[in-house]
C-alpha cells in the first residue's frame, strides 16, 4: 500500500473543474437508462443494451455558464428490475433523472411509484426531471401531452427523448446540470467539493495510475 | 496462480474482452463490462451460488464471487439491506425490536427500547437517525480498506477521520496520548516513562521478528509484558491495551494485544493524524451495500423481502416463501438470521455481546478532536462503579457523520461482559458519560483553574480539560434528555478475540456430509454473526474462509483491477499532502517493513 497518499476533498488546487454533480437515473428496466448514459457520455447507441450491468456511473465535464461541470452520472446497475435500489446510491444525488419508455404504459404509470422513492430516501433538494424516452419509436402509447402533465403534476421539468436517433439526449444532462447550477448559486444545494469538508479520500495514489476518480 | 479450470471471470465471459495475456492477473475489467448481456425479466432459473442475507460478509463475498465471474443470487428476508450489519431508522428499529422479541429475528435476545415523542410527533423524524445494529471503525490500514479501493466500493461511500481515544479512569476521560510528538510534548510523562514508551512503540512496529523479547511471555498477559519488560506503567498499561489495542480484557495474550496495538500504530498517519476512519450515513450498513451495489455492477441479482424455506441438497433446488424455486449448481450461503424454519444445523452462537445505544439531546462536541464528529471512549476493567471485568466500549458519533441531526448525538456501548453483569456495567457507563456530559453543558463551570487537574494519582488532565474534570464532588442538577435507548444482547459463534484467526470463521466443515431428515437447510454452509469487535477486521477474512470454500482457492479475491474510462484525474486530486509521520519522524522505525495488514496476518 505504498503511495497512499492524503487528499483533502476540499482542497481545490489544480482541479479540471469547478464543481461536481451527482446525477442519478432512475425508472423501471428496458426504458433505456443506460441507452441515453451511454449516448451522452460517448455518443454510442446499441439497441442491445436491453439491460444494466456493468454501467457504474460515468463521468463527463461539461461547460455550465462558463462553469467546468463534471458530470457523475450513475445508474441502477440493475438493481431496480426488484427495486432493490440501495438506500446509499441516493446519498449526495444533486439531480435524478425518471426515465419511462413511451412505448410501454406499465413504465410511465410507475413513474409516481419512483418519484414517492426518490422523496424518501433522495435529499429533498435534489433537482428533478422527468424523461419520456424511446420517442422515435412508433409504437408509442404514452403522448408527449400526458407525459407533461406527469410533470406538471409532480413539479418538474419534462423532456422527451430518443437515445437511439439521438433526439434531446444531450438537452437532458444539459437542462438538468444548469437547473442544479442555479440552485447552487442560491445556496439551496451544497456543492460536491464545497461542503465535504472532513471527508477523507480514501482512493490509492499515484503508485496505481489506472485507478479511476474519485470524489 | 490461476488455474486452467477455473472458471472465467466475469471479464474474460464478455466478447468485448481481448486480452490474450498468458496470466492475466490482475484481471482487467473493460468499463462496459456486462452490458452485452440481457437479464431476464424475473429471477434466474439457476444460478451458481446462493447467498442469503445482505450483512457485511455475505455482501463483502457476493462483489468477491460476481467478479470472479459466479452468477450470484443475493437475498435478503427483510425489506432493507444489511441485516446484522443494518443501519436503520428508528422506526424500522421500532420493527425489528418487536420481531426479536416475539423471537423471528435469531441471534437476538432481550431488545428494549425507549423512544422518546420527539422523534416522530416532535422535532426529529425517524429518518433523521441511521442507527447501526453493529457499529464499526475502519483501520486506515487494514485488508478491508485495501478491497474498498480495489473494488472501487469506496467511491460510493464518504469518510471521517476518528482520531480521539478516550481512557475512562478515576472518574476521568483521559485523551490518549497517541503521537510521538505527544509523548514528548507531555509535560506530565516522567523522562523515563517517555523512554520505555518509544522504546515499546519501536518494538512493536515490528514485534515477530523480535522473538526473544516475547516469547517468554507467549502465554502471559500483556500487562505483565509491559510491566516486566518495558517498566511501563498501569496508565500507560492500561492506554496501549484498552485505547490503541482496543483489547477486551485484562487476560489478553501477548501476540494477540501486540498485534492490535501495532493495527492501530501502523493506521496512524496513513492519511492523516489518526487511525481510523467512519463512514458517513452509517457504517457496516453503507459498506454492505455499497458491496451489493458492486455485485450488481458485476452481474449478481438482488432481490429483498425473500426468504429462503428450503434446500434440497440432491436436487439442489432453493425454495422461496413466495412459490419461486432456483437451481444452485454450487453453493447455498446463508446468515444465521436467515435460517429457514425447520433449520437444524444452525452453528451454536454461544457468545453474548451487550449493546446499548442512545440518541442524546446535546450537541456535545467535547468528546471530539476539531473538524471531526467520532470518538472512541473505552472503559477499562476496574474503572467503573460496577467493578466490571471486561472492558465497555463506547463509540460515539455527531451530526457531522450524517447519522443524527444537528443537536444530536448518538452512543453505542457494548461489553463482551457474559449473562446479566453485562448490562450492569454497561449501565455503569452510560452513567459515567451521562455526568461528563451533564457538567460539561452545565452553565457556570465552577472555577477555571481547574482546568489542569491532578487527579487521585497524580495525573494530569490535559486534554478535554471539561470532561476530564474529576466526578467526585459533582452532583448533576439536571437529568440529560434522551431520545432514544435500545438495549439488545446479540449471539455469535465468534470469540471476542484478539487476533482474527480463520478458524473462528470455519465452523461447519463437515456440514455437507451430515444430512439430517427433515432439516431444511442440508447442504447449505452458514456464515457467522458480527462479533464485538470494532473494527472490520474480522470481516474480510471471514468472507475470504467462505470465498475459498466456493472457489476453490482464495487466490483471485477481488483480484481484479478496472480499466481506466475516465479523464485523466492525477490532476484534480494530485494535492497529496504527506503528514509527517508522528511515529517515525527522528527514529530508523521501519514502517514500511511491517506494513502489513493486520487482518491478514494470520491467514
Amino acid at each position: 500500500m505504498s503511495g497512499l497518499r492524503t487528499v483533502s476533498a476540499s482542497s481545490g488546487n489544480g482541479k479540471s473543474y469547478d464543481s461536481i454533480m451527482k446525477i442519478l437515473l432512475i425508472g423501471d428496466s428496458g426504458v433505456g437508462k443506460s441507452c441515453l448514459l451511454v449516448r451522452f457520455v460517448e455518443d454510442k447507441f446499441n439497441p442491445s443494451f436491453i439491460t444494466t450491468i456493468g454501467i457504474d456511473f460515468k463521468i463527463k465535464t461539461v461547460d455550465i455558464n462558463g462553469k467546468k461541470v463534471k458530470l457523475q452520472l450513475w445508474d441502477t446497475a440493475g438493481q431496480e428490475r426488484f427495486r432493490t435500489i440501495t438506500t446509499a446510491y441516493y446519498r449526495g444525488a444533486m439531480g435524478i433523472i425518471l426515465v419511462y419508455d413511451v412505448t410501454d404504459e406499465r413504465t410511465f404509470t410507475n413513474i409516481k411509484q419512483w418519484f414517492k422513492t426518490v422523496n424518501e430516501h433522495a435529499n429533498d433538494e435534489a433537482q428533478l426531471l422527468l424523461v419520456g424516452n424511446k420517442s422515435d419509436m412508433e409504437t408509442r402509447v404514452v403522448t408527449a401531452d400526458q407525459g407533461e402533465a406527469l410533470a406538471k403534476e409532480l413539479g418538474i421539468p419534462f423532456i422527451e427523448s430518443s437515445a437511439k436517433n439521438d433526439d434531446n439526449v444531450n438537452e437532458i444532462f444539459f437542462t438538468l446540470a444548469k437547473l442544479i447550477q442555479e440552485k447552487i448559486d442560491s445556496n439551496k444545494l451544497v456543492g460536491v467539493g464545497n461542503g465535504k469538508e472532513g471527508n477523507i479520500s480514501i482512493n490509492s495514489g499515484s503508485g496505481n495510475s489506472s485507478k479511476s476518480n474519485c470524489c | 496462480m490461476l488455474s486452467p479450470e477455473r472458471r472465467p471471470s466475469m471479464a474474460e465471459r464478455r466478447p468485448s474482452f481481448f486480452s490474450f495475456t498468458q496470466n492475466p492477473s490482475p484481471l482487467v475489467v473493460p468499463h462496459l463490462a456486462g452490458i452485452e448481456d440481457p437479464l431476464p425479466a424475473t429471477t434466474p432459473d439457476k444460478v451458481d451460488v446462493l447467498i442469503a442475507g445482505t450483512g457485511m460478509v455475505e455482501s463483502v463475498l457476493a462483489a468477491a464471487l460476481a467478479w470472479q465471474g459466479s452468477n450470484v443470487l443475493h437475498i435478503d428476508k427483510n425489506d432493507y439491506y444489511g441485516d446484522t450489519s443494518a443501519t436503520l431508522t428508528v422506526d424500522q428499529i421500532k420493527r425489528w425490536v418487536n420481531e426479536v422479541n416475539e423471537g423471528s429475528v435469531s441471534c437476538y435476545k432481550n431488545a428494549k427500547l425507549y423512544v422518546s415523542t420527539l422523534i416522530g410527533s416532535g422535532k426529529y423524524s425517524s429518518r433523521d437517525f441511521g442507527i447501526d445494529l453493529s457499529p464499526k471503525i475502519l483501520f486506515a490500514k487494514s485488508d478491508l480498506l485495501s478491497i474498498l479501493i480495489k473494488s472501487r466500493v469506496h467511491q460510493y461511500l464518504e469518510f471521517q477521520s476518528l482520531s480521539n481515544f478516550h481512557t475512562y479512569e478515576n472518574d476521568c476521560f483521559e485523551k490518549l496520548t497517541n503521537t510521538k510528538q505527544e509523548i514528548f510534548t507531555d509535560q506530565n510523562l516522567p523522562l523515563m516513562t517517555k523512554r520505555n514508551l518509544m522504546k515499546f512503540i519501536k518494538f512493536v512496529l515490528n514485534w515477530e521478528a523480535q522473538t526473544e523479547i516475547w516469547q517468554p511471555y507467549a502465554e502471559r498477559t500483556m500487562s505483565d509484558f509491559l510491566g516486566e519488560k518495558f517498566k511501563l506503567e498501569k496508565p500507560q498499561v492500561f492506554e496501549l491495551i484498552f485505547s490503541i489495542g482496543l483489547c477486551y480484557d485484562l487476560n489478553v495474550k501477548v501476540p494477540e494485544a501486540l498485534q492490535r496495538i501495532r493495527r492501530y500504530l501502523t493506521s496512524f498517519d496513513v492519511y492523516g493524524p489518526f487511525p481510523a476512519l467512519c463512514s458517513k450515513y452509517g457504517g457496516p450498513g453503507e459498506l454492505s451495500q455499497g458491496f451489493c451495489r458492486s455485485a450488481a455492477v458485476g452481474g449478481a441479482t438482488y432481490k429483498l423481502n425473500e426468504k429462503l424455506v428450503s434446500f434440497n441438497p440432491t436436487t439442489k433446488v432453493a425454495t422461496f416463501q413466495d412459490g419461486s424455486k432456483v437451481e444452485v449448481s454450487e453453493k447455498v450461503i446463508i446468515s444465521p438470521t436467515q435460517a429457514p424454519k425447520d433449520s437444524k444445523h444452525v452453528p451454536q452462537q454461544q457468545y453474548q455481546v451487550h449493546r446499548l445505544t442512545c440518541i442524546v439531546e446535546n450537541p456535545c462536541t467535547e468528546w471530539f478532536n476539531e473538524g471531526e464528529s467520532a470518538a472512541m471512549v473505552v472503559f477499562p476493567p476496574g474503572s467503573l462503579k460496577s467493578g466490571n471485568k471486561e472492558v465497555v466500549q463506547a463509540f460515539i458519533l455527531g451530526a457531522g457523520s450524517e447519522i443524527c441531526p444537528e443537536g444530536t448525538i448518538v452512543w453505542y456501548l457494548s461489553t463482551t461482559e457474559q449473562g446479566p453483569r453485562a448490562e450492569m456495567d454497561i449501565d455503569a457507563a452510560l452513567e459515567a458519560m451521562e455526568m461528563a456530559l451533564l457538567r460539561e453543558s452545565s452553565s457556570g463551570l465552577e472555577n477555571d483553574e481547574e482546568i489542569v487537574q491532578l487527579t487521585g494519582n497524580g495525573h494530569t488532565i490535559v486534554n478535554s480539560v471539561k470532561l476530564g474534570q474529576s466526578f467526585k464532588e459533582y452532583v448533576p442538577r439536571e437529568r440529560l434528555q434522551f431520545l432514544f435507548k435500545l438495549y439488545y444482547t446479540q449471539y455469535t459463534s465468534t470469540p471476542p478475540f484478539g487476533v482474527v484467526n480463520s478458524s473462528f470463521f470455519d465452523v461447519n466443515q463437515d456440514l455437507e456430509k451430515k444430512y439430517i431428515p427433515g432439516a431444511s437447510d442440508n447442504g447449505v454452509i452458514y456464515t457467522t454473526m458480527p462479533s464485538a469487535e470494532i473494527s472490520y477486521d474480522e470481516v474480510v477474512t471471514a468472507a475470504k474462509v467462505l470465498y475459498e470454500k466456493i472457489v476453490g482457492s482464495d487466490d483471485d479475491f477481488f483480484d481484479l483491477d478496472f480499466e481506466d474510462e475516465d479523464e485523466i484525474q492525477a490532476s484534480g486530486v494530485a494535492n497529496a499532502e504527506q503528514f509527517e509521520n508522528a511515529i517515525d519522524d527522528d527514529d530508523d522505525v521501519n514502517m514500511e517493513g511491517s506494513g502489513e495488514f493486520v487482518g491478514e496476518m494470520e491467514i
